[in-house]
């Protein structure tokens, strides 16, 4: 297998880029001159919503041949070996940039963002590795609190002596260690505030659990740091989002791994995750006032119709599609927090609670 | 004044009979009655107008002019008789008076005067006979807008005499004996009739007079002014019908006005200045809003556009002059308009403030009417405050405040005291607009204030941008 | 006018003028509500003259906004004084303003009874499921809860409603929250040690230091790099950064931090915009937009960077054309009077170069160089 995992040293990753760039020097230098660079595509859906394509994120996807023919290739080759020689160098240094950092080593050259961050994804598929390989990090946001105990680099967490408080989610998770719990289950949650609720009250202490938010879309450190317990402790894991597109969205990237790392999805995904909540029959179920139930928006409506084409619902997780459908069908969404109305303590002391217990999730 | 028929004669008679109450000071009776001969050839009518003011000098009658025409020569001889006496005559003075002769003098024949046996009273009668028939006397004598006692005998051919009282006054106690005051029992009389479409109270649709939202103002000038003694008064009387109404009692209430109008004692067209002024009133600032006014037929119609289902509104109007029968300066024309105008202005504003004081929750406007409708909500909020309170001294200073017994503490009866107690100030702000209010209570400190009072500084989008304020 | 000068500028008379919002405990908070309902009660009940009484909420405007010019020491900020704006059922156009602060006043009431806190989303739901009449978005609410705290002068945080905060320290700091152990921000790792919304444990954490300078970073991507870069060992240092414009919390530790160590110099590190500059000042004088909780955490902040003498360093391509929005900033903060001289000459500069740069374009020179960027112009105190 090869992948992140195999890769624990910064001079394994600069022999790949050696290896690489003597290639390219090899092709240059070969008789006919042949300067090509292949890439594989990797998409980890397609939409075709019957669910029978055999899409897959762990194989490529056919390849783009990149020449010196063409003028935006040249740019993009450009771009590459210009990331790829700030990459070496911090490799060589062993230590860490943000992409954001990366851009302005040449902004004129790269002129966008994404232009920076499609650099790194070819290069990560170059080198068959793991963005955090090339010591690219992204600004860590994810929050924890619960039962858990661990170190990063020589930094003690432990969450377990203040179990209601929020710690960041390291952001160097290949060296975390020394991972210990004995919580029973970990619920991840879409919202910083529903973290905050939580926290209010003390629900990780009552429930010996692991809570954990990536506040909105998770970034990678979050993802990877979750992987990395639930590999370790071999914990259930419950997903809390909102009853909307965004929510679910959200969903499906802890579950899938989202379109722009699809080479790197099989080590971000997390495959075991039980949706507990909110669905549209929580309405009913714990009798909330109608007034909870917003109206959909039009881009909400949109945004949920390209969801529902994603290929691997169907094929995967066919009853979060049939839920998806009956949101549009009903044209309203429900958000996690409308479960206050009634009870500020409802969400800890009643609803998550009997979703586990009473196994209703998906 | 004119009159060319006997009706009109009989205006004119009422009239002068009204005149003469009015100067004695003293509740005062007026009564016409009409004595039916239909076995006497030709038959007649007699008619009897009778008053009990102050007694004639009978120049009043010498001013009417008869306009000589076929009617009035064929059905009546031209001949009154007058029986009047003062409070201080010892004696009743019969006369006849011809008002078809030319001169006075030739006019007037003196009868034989009868004694009043040291009784203390005054009065005149007046009457006449006449050919028409009391059917249509009693058309052209009904005067819709006037209640008055009104006594038709008809002289029975059985022999028997029938008593047919129509119009009679309801037996009213009256505070005082201002104009007004009648005025306000006969508009009051004339709804509960349903505008006298009834000869009786409609007893299905109002049970009582209490029912009835009055109110009464009266415009007048200053004895300093050139126009002092000319009065305007006004009475408006909101009626409502229950939903259990019969149809044909709906029907009258259509949303629309008649404005009735009275001039010196005796109904009449409105004027156009009076009309005017109520067109020009802010009906707004009442919580009406006014569609239109149509004087077509003579009348003045007010049609309402938000008055609710059920809801009548009846005004009328009486201009008059206070002084009579002294000789009155009449104003020219011009200047009449402008009092006209701005007596009715005030006459109505002042009845309808009257009757919003007299009447909790009448004509308020949209406005406190909008404010009203928060009442509940505001309500609900501070029972809940008060109520979800762990702290007993807080609910039991509120309760006392409230002035209720701490037993009573469940969340209705709190919420319900509180609301009626915004409501009534509610209203007590509309009837009264505080212009300058008394600087709000700061809650926690007394310090050095100064209150801006930017008036509309919340508008949505307000604080969008603030992060940058500096 | 005159007058107006005086009283801006009088710092006799500006603490008078002063008005802000406490961190008060829940009973405190509940008892201001109860003075509240008992007031309007009497007066609505009051046997004279029944009235529907006003809020008087203290102006959010910058009319009502003064600045205190320090006489003896060199810092200034900005405050709310004294001028009330009135929230009345009477007029037709604050009424649900009015009946909105009653209901949140409410709602709180009810929280701090039963000693929990809410977010503001979920504030607007249990509003929008009790009084949907009144509350149909959030910043409805959010706008309400800002009315509620300048009516009863107590910050958000004391009426019951969760804060949370962006904000992260890092450096040579220990901070001890009461019975736990001590934290050691140098060792936190990049992502520093967040900083919590909540008040009341700010408040009551017990901190040390040995650094010498305190930077107040605008921009979390360099705060990482900073920190990973462990330039406090260099310069002897606690970096703080809010990510973005400032949150109570962040500047509530900030200034927490400087009143323990007064002689520790505050430095921003901002972006050479004009939102760069707001930010400092934000932290530096406190702004109106925050109410009546934003006076009193102003740290008298000295502009490090980057400024029009660090533009040498910047490449030509790293410039960015300035936009419409950073054009509106500037012109408020130039109309501002509280921005020193020195200030409005950079923001001049600014604007008329029209163009930006942001503080990564320091990186052409290599990523370390930001770490020696700093140590140069602290030794020369190049800053203003």
């Amino acid at each position: 297998m090869e992948g992140n995992n195999s890769i624990s040293q910064p001079f394994e990753m600069l022999i790949r880029i050696r290896e690489f760039t003597r290639s390219l020097i090899k092709g240059m230098c070969a008789e006919q001159s042949s300067f090509v660079v292949h890439i594989d595509r990797f998409r980890n859906y397609c939409t075709d919503s019957s669910g029978y394509c055999s899409c897959s994120s762990d194989t490529a996807k056919g390849k783009e041949v990149i020449t010196l023919q063409r003028e935006c290739h040249v740019h993009r080759l450009d771009v590459l070996l210009r990331v790829l020689l700030i990459v070496q160098q911090l490799l060589q240094e062993n230590k860490h940039g943000s992409k954001r950092d990366i851009f302005y080593m040449h902004p004129s050259v790269f002129r966008e963002q994404s232009v920076v961050d499609r650099a790194i994804n070819d290069i990560c598929i170059l080198l068959q590795c793991s963005r955090h390989n090339l010591n690219v990090v992204s600004v860590g946001k994810g929050l924890v609190m619960g039962w858990i105990r661990f170190s990063e680099a020589g930094r003690k967490y432990d969450c377990i002596n203040h179990p209601n408080c929020a710690h960041p989610v390291p952001v160097n998770v290949e060296e975390v260690k020394d991972i210990m719990s004995v919580a029973k289950y970990i619920l991840i949650v879409e919202k910083e505030s529903v973290f905050q609720r939580l926290a209010n009250d003390q629900f990780c202490k009552k429930n010996q659990c692991i809570v954990i938010t990536g506040r909105g879309y998770p970034d990678v450190p979050t993802r990877r740091f979750l992987r990395l317990i639930i590999e370790k402790l071999c914990l259930p894991t419950y997903c809390l989002v909102d009853c909307d597109p965004y929510g679910f969205d959200i969903l499906t990237t802890y579950r899938f791994g989202s379109m722009q790392m699809a080479y790197d999805a099989k080590f971000l995904r997390i495959t075991k995750i039980h949706w507990i909540g909110v669905f549209l029959s929580d309405v009913d179920k714990f009798s909330l006032p109608k007034h909870c139930l917003l109206p959909l928006t039009k881009e909400d409506k949109s945004r949920t119709e390209a969801l529902l084409r994603r290929c691997y619902l169907e094929r995967e997780v066919p009853e979060w599609r049939l839920e998806l459908e009956f949101l549009l069908q009903r044209g309203v969404k429900f958000e996690i927090e409308a479960l206050s109305a009634h009870s500020l303590s409802f969400l800890s002391d009643v609803y998550v609670p009997s979703k586990i217990q009473g196994e209703l999730y998906m | 004044m004119e009159a060319s028929s006997i009706h009109e004669l009989c205006r004119c008679f009422m009239y002068l009979a009204i005149q003469r109450c009015r100067l004695l000071d003293d509740l005062c009776r007026l009564s016409v009655f009409l004595k039916s001969s239909p076995l006497s050839h030709p038959p007649f009518v007699r008619i009897s107008i009778s008053d009990t003011g102050v007694g004639s000098c009978l120049e009043e009658f010498l001013d009417i002019k008869i306009t000589r025409g076929p009617i009035l020569d064929e059905t009546w001889d031209g001949v009154i008789s007058v029986a009047t006496t003062n409070i201080c005559d010892d004696k009743i003075y019969h006369q006849n008076l011809n008002l078809k002769g030319e001169a006075s003098m030739q006019r007037l024949t003196k009868l034989p005067s009868a004694s009043k046996n040291g009784a203390k009273f005054s009065g005149t009668e007046i009457s006449l006979s006449t050919l028409e028939t009391v059917d249509n006397l009693m058309q052209i004598l009904m005067i819709p807008k006037l209640a008055i006692e009104f006594v038709i005998d008809r002289g029975d051919p059985s022999g028997s005499r029938c008593e047919n009282i129509i119009q009679a006054i309801q037996c009213v106690s009256l505070s005082s004996d201002s104009n007004i005051e009648y005025l306000k029992s006969g508009l009051e009389d004339y709804v509960l009739k349903h505008n006298n479409h009834l000869q009786n109270i409609c007893h299905s649709c109002f049970p009582n007079r209490e029912h009835l939202k009055v109110g009464t103002g009266v415009a007048c000038y200053s004895e300093s002014s050139r126009n002092a003694g000319q009065v305007m008064e006004a009475v408006i009387v909101i009626s409502q019908l229950s939903e259990s109404t019969s149809p044909s009692c709906f029907q009258v209430c259509d949303g629309k006005t008649e404005v009735l109008y009275y001039k010196d004692f005796s109904p009449c067209l409105i004027s156009r200045p009076s009309l005017n002024a109520l067109t020009s009133i802010d009906w707004k600032s009442y919580g009406l809003t006014l569609r239109s006014n149509s004087d077509e037929n003579s009348t003045a119609l007010l049609e309402w556009e938000n008055l609710p289902l059920g809801f009548h509104i009846d005004i009328v109007l009486h201009h008059y002059q206070k002084k009579y029968p002294s000789a009155i300066v009449m104003p020219p024309a011009k200047q009449m308009d402008t009092t006209d105008r701005s007596l009715t202005r005030k006459a109505v504003k002042f009845a309808l403030n009257d009757l919003k004081e007299k009447n909790a929750g009448v004509l308020l406007t949209a406005q406190t009417l909008k404010i009203r409708s928060y009442a509940p909500d505001l309500a609900r909020t501070l029972a809940g405050l008060i109520l979800s309170s762990n702290d007993s001294n807080f609910q039991g200073e509120c309760l006392s405040l409230l002035g209720l017994q701490s037993q009573e503490i469940e969340s209705e009866t709190v919420e319900d005291c509180i609301k009626e107690r915004l409501i009534s100030v509610i209203d007590l702000n509309d009837r009264k607009p505080q212009r300058n209010k008394e600087a709000a209570p700061y809650l926690f400190d007394d310090g050095c204030y100064e209150v801006d009072n930017f008036p509309d500084d919340y508008e949505e989008g307000e604080e969008a941008n603030s992060s940058l304020e500096i | 006018m005159v007058d107006d000068d005086f009283r801006k500028s009088s710092i006799f008379f500006s603490d008078q003028l002063l008005c802000y919002a406490d961190i008060l405990p829940p009973s405190q908070v509940r008892a201001r509500i109860e003075v509240a309902v008992l007031n309007f009660l009497k007066i609505l009940n009051s046997p004279t003259t029944p009235a529907i009484s006003d809020l008087p909420l203290i102006s959010r405007n910058s009319k009502n906004s003064r600045v205190s010019q320090g006489l003896l020491t060199d810092g200034s900020w900005t405050f709310l004084s004294h001028s009330f704006c009135m929230r009345s059922l009477m007029r037709e156009n604050s009424a649900k303003a009015f009946i909105r602060v009653w209901k949140v006043m409410e709602m709180c009431y009810q929280i701090l009874v039963q000693e929990k806190r809410v977010t503001q989303r979920e504030l607007f739901y249990k509003l929008l499921c009790d009084s949907s009449d009144y509350f149909t978005s959030q910043l409805q609410v959010n706008r309400t809860v800002q009315d509620v705290v300048a009516l009863l002068r107590c910050s958000r945080y004391s009426l019951g409603i969760m804060a949370s905060s962006r904000g992260a320290v890092s450096g040579r700091l220990l901070l001890q929250e009461p019975s736990l152990e001590v934290v050691d921000c140098s060792t936190c790792g990049s992502s520093g040690y967040a900083i919590t919304g909540d008040l009341n444990l700010l408040e009551n954490l017990v901190m040390k230091t040995d650094a010498r300078y305190i930077f107040v970073v605008e921009k979390h991507a360099i705060f990482q790099r900073l920190t990973e870069d462990r330039v406090f060992n260099q310069i002897p240092c606690i970096f703080i950064t809010a990510k973005g414009y400032p949150d109570i919390a962040t500047r509530f530790l900030l200034h927490r931090i400087s009143r323990n160590f007064p002689d520790l110099p505050i430095l921003g590190l901002v972006d050479w915009n004009p939102a760069g500059l707001a930010i400092l000042c934000t932290f530096k004088y406190g702004s109106i937009g925050m109410g009546l909780e934003a006076y009193r955490y102003a740290c008298n902040v000295k502009w490090l960077g980057l400024r029009k003498d660090d533009l040498e360093l910047i490449p030509e391509e790293s410039y960015i054309p300035l936009k419409p929005r950073d054009l509106q900033i500037a012109k408020s903060l130039i109309s501002s009077d509280i921005l020193q001289d020195n200030y409005k000459e950079e923001l001049a500069v600014m604007v008329q170069s029209g163009r930006r740069a942001e503080i990564e374009a320091l990186y052409v020179h290599g990523y370390e160089f930001l770490g020696r960027f700093l140590a140069k112009k602290i030794v020369q105190t190049h800053y203003i």
